[in-house]
């Protein structure tokens, strides 16, 4: 875990935690939400979005928070990423407290310590693979390191793609960019917002499989927004989101265990609940957030 | 259908509001244009139509009195009493109009300008023709006594005088007289146009006009009601001394007109060419903006498509869109037309006032300014609509809301070629010798002008490149990314580019030109001008000898010499007096200038070498200047035929000598002897001095002196070459300040231009603008990103139209007759770089909005955006 990379965002190193504690133990949380609500709109149009949240996400692991629709679990992400304001609590990027922070701090934070994958439309149309992977480092000034560039590029396969427009990828190879763009800062965390939402079931794997592999191979925290429970089953770590609140922590979820939870939070989804068992069975077509 | 159209049509109202804005402004350059032009000529006919009666009687400007005086064979008042007995006569007045009459401002200053007459009339109490008010009074009383006058109250109000005021008027023969304004008065309802009037008593108005004679220069004469006017004149004519012609009021009225537009021609074209530029700078914005409209609509008419809309039926919505817009533009910028040109005339004021002339709009302008309005933002609206009927339903619903981009394709081809051949047409003008080359060139750079529009950013693709290398070590990424978004719609850059580009040709062009002109008058005046100090005014007006006396009893001075001015019409060969067209021109083209000076005066008043024969010394002689003496195949011993209008005589000169004037320009290029001019009883005054000191004379002393000597002379100021140059250019500066200020609203045109693209730019990059500042980009480094991208566009525009714009320049200097007097050529290089940066302002000011629109964007709603 190299510091040197970083140089140059000193008062922001000096807070990141860059050495990932061992899954499963407790250390300082990569992230964490004390009493977070969020409202919506005002007197009868007054929408309960988050209420009174508090939670922990744990450096090393990969999260994912689960939820049916309007259950909060973007806006949960859109908080803790500093894309979103809360009405009332705090929510920390390892000790910075992202609600307080003037948008030039902000922009600064998620420019090096976030790392983000969103459902679509990821990529600067103007701008090559390599470009784009590399356009947070450049904007803040910084270059590579050139190991862990390399790295990061084995690891999303695209080395023959690099020099290609976003039109000339495929939704998979465009969502494997976007990974690569969010690992190549080194950020402290990476939120991804339904990150397969958009892709057919082999790329989905693939990105899945990849997210794994940041944590494990990288050593990265990652944060996923999902609403499928094959994707869930991937993480160390789920999160079930209902109504504004948590409703359950499950670690190390099955397929199963999602599957049940799920169903028990959206009674819509009961009669389909035992069908998919393996990544072709998939729905083709998610109900997005 | 239609509801979901005026649905639509609300929903982008920003969008439409720039679009329509677009509209506007072309369509108001357009009617203002045309609005304009006809304020300037109602404002002559209303003159006209009142200052001439019934049966108009006055000199003929094609009779000549061989060797007499006109003044000593005029109206006398027995004639008028003739008249008045005439069949169909019901009232006849005798009539005298002169022009130079000139009232001093309390200032001391003379009301004296280069353009409209200062005109003096008799009294009259007449209705003008077909029963319309003649002179009419419009405050206190007619002149009574000869130390009265009546004047036109724009000049009251200019000279700073009030009625009852003692007010000095320069008069032609009877000196500065001293007398009493008593009232205001104009003809009919019409303005002055700028020009000046002064009525007199008649028999103050024989004294100035008529050295004393109980003569008048016309009669104003009124028909009977049922009478036919071409047959009172007829009967009339027979009364009539020789040399004067009646004519129907009417006939001598269309003419005037005629002549008048044929003078004032050039303002029409002239105005229509900016409104044409403006039209076309509007244009490529209409069509900009429409693109990107339907473009962004795509998903909407997919959708329409899908429920079952048919392929007419969306041209249908898309067009009729276009054509709410077109009507509600083109009404806006009509009226907006009239504004603008208020605005022209209050500007133009300083060099040329046309009086309080009423803005109105005629069928002409109205129909005009709404067909362009509309039929440009039909066709405009035309090309995205045939696309938005190609799109196949799915394809537009899954695919980005985004014009495709399909690089420049065919519009580089037309473009090329229009260009290829402007440049041919241009160069064939300054190579070979075409009749009119004026009109070849001037075609050859409209068609560059336009092809080069077109094809702007294929020959801006290097620059743009250029300007990207320069963002990245600059700006880095965020100019990374600006330099590459400006590459991204290319057809829509080139043509918010072009917008610019045009104004800024035409800007550079005009900049060359002034240069130019600036640097050629410096050096003319410097190699032909003689003596230490100057008496002359601009347009060489004549002022009274005594100036030259007064100037010559100066101690300080040594010599004085003086220049005359005679104007003459060429007779051809076999005739006794020029053809009536010439004679009637009243644009004064074919007028022939001819200096007077004494023999002693050669080689002092101007620069001046005899190549063959001799200095004249008798009457009747000329010498010629060797290059007209070329043109006009003259040589010493031919003899050249002249017609006075003045004199109303005919006179038959012999050129005796031919002289080099060097490198310098004068209005005259022949010169006879004084005493020719006095034969004549032309040459009275004077126009121009030259004046030499004394060895070893204080200049400073004797400029005290000499300004002292001219103090009670209003008309004339004692100028060192410095000042007479400066004089000289005054115009030229006005002249340049007006065509600025024209071209100064294609620039804003051109600038809203800019604002209207990105601005649609940024709602069309939304969800980049949001992915880019949740990952990476400040807000200010959002805006520093779309004003650099502004700062591209702007840069293209300025560089190739300042590169166009001065080669223009060159082509028009060396096209230009010479004649014209531009004999060098001067590219104002600081000024050019001045072009450049201001250019580079624009694009900043033009980003503004756009840059703050842009930095607003709601992160969380664009990444969520469908």
């Amino acid at each position: 875990m190299g510091m040197d990379a970083h140089s140059n965002a000193d008062e922001i190193c000096a807070m990141r935690s860059n050495v990932p504690a061992p899954r499963g133990t407790t250390a300082a949380p990569a992230a964490s939400v004390e009493h977070l609500t969020k409202i919506y709109g005002t007197g009868d149009a007054q929408v309960v979005a988050l209420n009174d949240i508090t939670v922990k996400i744990m450096p090393g692991q990969l999260t994912a928070v689960m939820g049916p629709s309007g259950s909060g679990k973007s806006t949960l992400m859109h908080c803790i990423a500093g894309l979103d304001r809360p009405t009332s609590g705090r929510a920390l990027i390892g000790q910075t407290d992202v609600a307080t922070l003037k948008d030039r701090d902000l922009t600064r934070l998620r420019r090096e310590r976030i790392g983000f994958v969103f459902q679509q439309f990821n990529l600067v149309p103007t701008l090559t693979a390599r470009e784009n992977i590399l356009l947070p480092l450049a904007i803040a000034g910084r270059k590579p390191d050139p190991d862990w560039y390399d790295e990061v590029l084995r690891v999303v396969d695209l080395a023959d793609r690099l020099t290609h427009k976003p039109s000339q990828l495929s939704g998979g190879q465009q969502q494997r960019v976007a990974c690569a763009r969010a690992l190549v800062g080194r950020p402290d965390i990476i939120f991804a917002d339904e990150p397969t939402g958009n892709l057919d079931s082999v790329s989905a794997v693939e990105i899945l499989q990849f997210l794994r592999r940041a944590v494990d191979d990288l050593g990265r925290t990652v944060v996923m927004v999902t609403h499928d429970p094959y994707s869930a089953s991937y993480a160390d770590r789920a999160l079930f989101l209902a109504d504004g609140r948590i409703v359950d922590d499950v670690s190390h979820p099955t397929h199963e265990i999602v599957m049940t939870t799920m169903a028990h939070l959206d009674p819509r989804r009961i009669d389909r609940a035992s069908i998919p068992q393996s990544p072709s069975d998939l729905d083709p077509t998610p109900v997005s957030v | 259908m239609w509801k979901a159209t005026f649905t639509s049509l609300w929903a982008r109202k920003l969008r439409l509001a720039m679009s329509t804005l677009a509209i506007i402004l072309g369509v108001a350059f357009v009617s203002g244009s045309f609005v304009f032009s006809d304020m300037i000529m109602n404002s002559f006919k209303g003159i006209i139509s009142s200052t001439i009666s019934d049966v108009d009687v006055a000199k003929d400007p094609g009779a000549s009195v061989q060797g007499g005086n006109a003044a000593t064979s005029g109206i006398t008042p027995a004639v008028i009493e003739r008249v008045k007995q005439v069949e169909g006569v019901q009232e006849a007045q005798g009539s005298i109009y002169g022009t130079g009459v000139i009232v001093i401002a309390t200032s001391g200053k003379a009301l004296a300008s280069v353009g409209p007459p200062q005109m003096g009339f008799n009294w009259g109490t007449l209705p003008a023709l077909g029963g319309q008010p003649g002179i009419t009074l419009l405050s206190g009383r007619e002149p009574r006594s000869d130390d009265e006058i009546t004047m036109d109250p724009d000049t009251l109000a200019r000279s700073g005088h009030g009625l009852s005021d003692a007010v000095k008027v320069i008069t032609p023969n009877a000196g500065t007289i001293e007398v009493t304004v008593v009232g205001t008065a104009t003809f009919g309802n019409g303005s002055t146009a700028g020009a000046t009037y002064v009525f007199f008593t008649g028999h103050r108005a024989q004294q100035i006009f008529l050295d004393g004679a109980d003569t008048y220069t016309g009669i104003w004469v009124v028909t009977a009601q049922d009478a036919d006017r071409a047959a009172t004149a007829g009967r009339i004519q027979k009364l009539l001394p020789t040399g004067y012609l009646a004519r129907d009021g009417q006939v001598a009225a269309d003419a005037q007109e005629s002549s008048i537009q044929a003078a004032m021609g050039f303002i029409g074209p002239f105005l229509l060419i900016f409104a044409g530029v403006a039209l076309l700078v509007a244009s490529f914005l209409i069509v900009n903006t429409f693109t990107i409209l339907v473009a962004q609509r795509s998903k909407e008419l997919a959708l329409f498509r899908a429920m079952g809309a048919s392929k007419r039926q969306i041209m249908g919505t898309v067009l009729a869109e276009a054509f709410v817009l077109g009507v509600i533009g083109s009404g806006i910028g009509l009226f907006a037309g009239v504004g603008l040109a208020m605005v022209i005339k209050q500007g133009m004021k300083v060099m040329w006032d046309i009086g309080p002339a009423r803005a109105s709009l005629s069928t002409t302008a109205i129909v005009a300014a709404l067909a362009t309005g509309i039929v440009v933002t039909l066709l405009a609206s035309l090309i995205p609509a045939r696309r938005a009927t190609h799109i196949a339903p799915i394809e537009a619903m899954s695919a980005a809301q985004t014009e495709p981009d399909k690089g420049l394709g065919r519009r580089a081809v037309v473009g090329v070629v229009l260009a290829g051949v402007g440049a041919v047409l241009i160069v064939l003008a300054l190579t070979v010798k075409l009749p009119e080359p004026m009109v070849w060139a001037g075609a050859g750079m409209a068609a560059e002008m336009v092809g080069v529009a077109i094809a702007s950013l294929l020959l801006g693709k290097p620059l743009v490149w250029l300007v990207g290398k320069l963002y990245r070590s600059a700006f880095g990424e965020v100019g990374k990314l600006a330099a590459l978004n400006s590459l991204r719609q290319p057809r829509r850059t080139a043509a918010t580019a072009s917008a610019l580009m045009v104004g800024l040709t035409l800007v550079s062009m005009i900049a060359i030109f002034g240069q130019s002109a600036r640097a050629s008058v410096v050096d003319q005046v410097r190699s032909t001008v003689r003596g230490d100090y100057i008496i002359g005014q601009q347009g060489f007006k004549e002022f009274p000898a005594q100036v030259a006396e007064k100037v010559a009893a100066v101690d300080e001075v040594q010599a004085v010499h003086q220049m005359k001015l005679g104007l003459f019409y060429h007779v051809p060969p076999g005739q006794q007096v020029p053809p009536a067209d010439v004679l009637g021109d009243k644009a004064g083209r074919y007028v022939q200038p001819v200096g007077g000076m004494q023999p002693t005066s050669f080689n002092k008043v101007f620069t001046q070498t005899i190549t063959s024969g001799r200095m004249f010394s008798a009457p009747r002689e000329i010498i010629v200047e060797e290059e007209t003496a070329t043109k006009e195949k003259l040589r010493v011993g031919s003899t050249v035929t002249l017609y006075s209008r003045d004199a109303q005589a005919t006179v038959e000169m012999t050129v005796v000598g031919i002289y080099s004037k060097g490198t310098g320009t004068t209005i005259v290029d022949t010169w006879v002897s004084t005493s020719t001019l006095e034969e004549l009883g032309l040459g009275r005054n004077d126009v121009y001095l030259g004046i030499y000191l004394k060895p070893g004379a204080d200049a400073a002393a004797a400029r005290t002196a000499l300004d002292r000597a001219v103090a009670d002379m209003p008309l004339v100021s004692v100028m060192d070459l410095q000042e007479y140059t400066d004089q000289m250019l005054a115009n030229l500066s006005q002249t340049m300040a007006l065509l600025y200020g024209l071209l100064a609203l294609s620039i804003v045109i051109a600038v809203l231009g800019i604002v209207n693209t990105l601005g649609l730019s940024i709602v069309e990059r939304t969800r980049e603008i949001g992915l880019l500042r949740a990952i990476a980009l400040t807000r200010a480094q959002v805006r520093r990103m779309v004003a650099l991208e502004s700062v591209v566009i702007a840069l293209l525009g300025a560089v190739i139209g300042i590169v166009l714009g001065t080669i223009f320049g060159i082509v028009l200097q060396r096209v230009l007759p010479e004649d014209q007097g531009i004999t060098l050529l001067r590219i104002p290089a600081g000024q050019l770089t001045w072009f450049l940066v201001a250019a580079v302002v624009v694009g900043v000011l033009a980003a503004l909005w756009p840059a703050h629109q842009a930095a607003r964007t709601n992160v969380l709603e664009a990444i969520a955006a469908e």
